[in-house]
């Protein structure tokens, strides 16, 4: 390579430089160096890459991987036919960071914060002290903020503000299903009723995805995705048609009697499946202000009472079931009082000589007493646990209440008959509406349902269908013309039903205070329906079951047979007056 | 001499020594395509990705809307109120049992 140096040199030069010492050493310099400059590069290039690669792994991932949460939303709750109880809508929460807050210094901008304080409706000083001290890292200023607050709050932008996804329940049927289906807290916990009760069920947890986003802020790449529960929903057996109505006849009822409260049920007969359960007073679940915890108790299932007269049926079907009586036995319960022990039973006047049926259809406590203590104790007892009176009622709600009742060795022969008429025991409406399907469906016992499910129940015939259906007969007396319920009379069905008016139990023996009670079935020659309308200390001028409890009866009845399609049964409304309206008509 | 043979032209060596070794040459080729098209499947699947999370997005919001739909939906059928407005709009009331008609198959 010096060659070509050389030869452009004259020869006095060349002679100088016959050793070329000099060059050969820059020469090493050069190419040293520039050895040592691509080592260099490559050993920090190896460094870099094969031995400590982390750091700029770690910078380059911070820069472009994102996790992501997937928002999952509380199931839904919905009736039978798939109308919705309960609804989950995305909301946002707005909350700061006070020390970004204050590092930032944004409230030197106090516009913004007046336009946050105004739009969420809140006092700007007060918002301003919330979010001031430096040592917290976290405060909620407003929960549960409507998508289009929360954009208008997105474009302010205030530094240290941020917005969080959430969820809100909505109860589309608000009062009418409210202590049914309960209701959920501000982080979307059911603390009552159904969202309680099924909870976990409801719940989902959210998914997760890692992402890488590009510069322009796309996700170019899903590195790992991990999939979270998804929420179920539930579907009840309520038919919400039937609730509301049976809402607003309870209500007007409550209302125009002055009563306390009032509780009505209704039972499919065929299946225990509950169509309707509904209390008075009740609640807005979308704006629990203010609402006092009496209110959002269900009552139905929660609170129980004294059943009187309307348990009067079991005292018969005990003595028919033994055979201790028959259909056409006479009882005679002249003179209207007997001495049991040292205790008194009577009746409002004396009835002499009553068959079964004019024992129901008078309700003569007389006749029930004499006929509970025709049949051994033992017996009579299991007769009470068989109707299910002694135990919840299979529904399994929250804070089911599974009456009063104390089980004695002994029984005094006043105990047995007081029970005969319905006092000495306590059973909540659920409870009667459950006897009252085991009456109606022929003697077969059926837990009751409340949310919907293919499962067959578990059945067990507690007495013959016989005797059901003689007691069903009896009780169709108590309705018709003359009975003590002829109000509860549903046009074009043959209804059975019962009244039952006690008294209040307080301290030291019974008060002033009533409870009204009517209880049926409809229709009586193929039952489909049981319904149980409860006022509680009806406060006006009538207090007797058979005036406030059965005209309510009948109007739920009546409502719900029509929504249902259930065929009439009454003679009223036959085929042939029909088709001989319908060629009029046509 | 012997140089005569020397070929000098050097598209027509390359070629002819290309021809040489076929495999190889085909391997190269391979390479270059699978490369290619390894670019082109990195660039579709973000393509992919992008689309996807915009679907993401849209099935979010459409879900929103659904739920926000269904509420009102909900409001507006509730079973009360219907019956207030028929029987207050259109004159419309629960047919009695009179007017009740029962068609009897057999």
């Amino acid at each position: 390579m010096t060659r070509p140096k050389t030869k452009v040199k004259d020869d006095a030069q060349a002679k100088q430089n016959t050793a070329p010492v000099g060059l050969q050493w820059r020469f090493i310099i050069v190419v040293g160096t520039i050895v040592l400059v691509f080592v260099g590069l490559s050993a920090r290039a190896v460094y870099i890459q094969v031995i400590d690669p982390d750091l700029l792994i770690r910078q380059g991932d911070s820069r472009t991987l994102r996790t992501q949460n997937m928002p999952v939303h509380r199931g839904n709750i919905t009736d039978r036919n798939g109308q919705k109880l309960a609804v989950s809508v995305p909301v946002r929460a707005v909350w700061a960071d006070p020390k970004t807050v204050v590092q930032s210094g944004s409230f030197a901008d106090k516009r913004r914060w007046q336009a946050l304080a105004e739009v969420l409706g809140q006092d700007q000083q007060e918002l301003e002290a919330r979010v001031s001290n430096p040592k917290k890292r976290f405060v909620y200023i407003q929960r549960q903020v409507s998508p289009a607050m929360a954009e208008y709050v997105e474009q302010l932008s205030i530094s240290g503000v941020y917005l969080r996804d959430e969820s809100r329940r909505y109860y589309p049927t608000g009062e009418v299903s409210a202590h049914l289906v309960g209701f959920t807290n501000v982080d979307d916990q059911g603390i009552e009723g159904i969202e309680k009760l099924y909870n976990e069920w409801l719940t989902g947890s959210p998914g997760t995805r890692k992402i890488r986003r590009d510069g322009k802020g796309r996700q170019v790449e899903i590195l790992s995705q991990q999939q979270g529960t998804t929420p179920e929903n539930i579907e009840l057996t309520i038919d919400q048609r039937i609730q509301a109505l049976a809402y607003k006849e309870l209500k007007k009822a409550v209302q125009y009697y002055r009563a306390t409260s009032g509780s009505a049920v209704v039972v499919d007969v065929q299946n225990g499946e509950i169509l309707a359960m509904v209390n008075s007073p009740s609640y807005n679940p979308n704006n629990r202000n203010g609402v006092s915890p009496h209110r959002i108790r269900n009552r139905a299932i929660t609170d129980a009472f004294e059943p009187g007269s309307s348990i009067k049926p079991i005292a018969v079907l005990s003595a028919l079931e033994f055979g201790a009586a028959k259909v056409k036995t006479i009882i005679d319960t002249s003179p209207g009082w007997m001495r049991l022990g040292g205790s008194m039973v009577k009746d409002a006047r004396n009835y002499g000589k009553l068959d079964l049926t004019g024992i129901i259809s008078h309700s003569s406590n007389m006749g029930t007493s004499k006929l509970a203590l025709s049949v051994p104790r033992q017996f009579l007892i299991e007769q009470y646990y068989n109707m299910g009176l002694m135990s919840t009622s299979g529904a399994n709600l929250l804070g089911e209440s599974s009456g009063i009742f104390h089980e004695h060795n002994r029984w005094s022969d006043f105990e047995l008959a007081t029970l005969s008429f319905g006092y000495g025991l306590s059973v909540t409406t659920v409870q009667l509406a459950r006897m009252y399907s085991i009456l109606g469906s022929g003697g077969i016992k059926r837990p009751l349902k409340i949310v919907r499910d293919e499962l067959p129940s578990q059945e067990e015939r507690v007495f013959s269908e016989l005797a059901a259906e003689q007691v069903l007969a009896m009780m169709e007396s108590v309705v018709q013309k003359g009975g003590s319920g002829h109000k509860a009379t549903v046009a074009g069905y043959r209804v059975a039903g019962k009244t039952g008016t006690s008294r209040k139990a307080i301290a030291g023996g019974y008060g002033e205070q009533y409870v009204n009670i009517f209880a049926g079935v409809a229709p009586v020659s193929d039952p489909q329906l049981a319904v149980v309308v409860l006022i509680n200390e009806p406060r006006g001028d009538e207090y007797y079951a058979g005036d406030t409890a059965a005209p309510v009866f009948a109007k739920i009845m009546s409502s719900s047979l029509q929504i249902l399609n259930v065929p009439p049964d009454d003679k009223t409304v036959s085929s042939l007056t029909s088709s001989a309206r319908g060629t009029n008509a046509g | 001499m012997t140089r005569v043979d020397t070929n000098f032209k050097l598209v027509i060596f390359l070629l002819a020594d290309l021809a040489r070794h076929p495999v190889r040459v085909l391997l190269f080729l391979t390479l270059l395509v699978s490369a290619g098209a390894v670019i082109l499947s990195a660039h579709n699947n973000r393509q992919l990705s992008i689309s996807l999370e915009r679907l993401m997005q849209e099935k979010d919001q459409l879900d929103v809307q659904w739920r926000n739909l269904i509420l009102e939906q909900s409001a507006l059928t509730e079973h009360n109120r219907i019956e207030t407005l028929v029987s207050k709009q259109l004159n419309m009331r629960r047919p009695e049992a009179d007017d009740e008609v029962v068609v009897k198959i057999k």
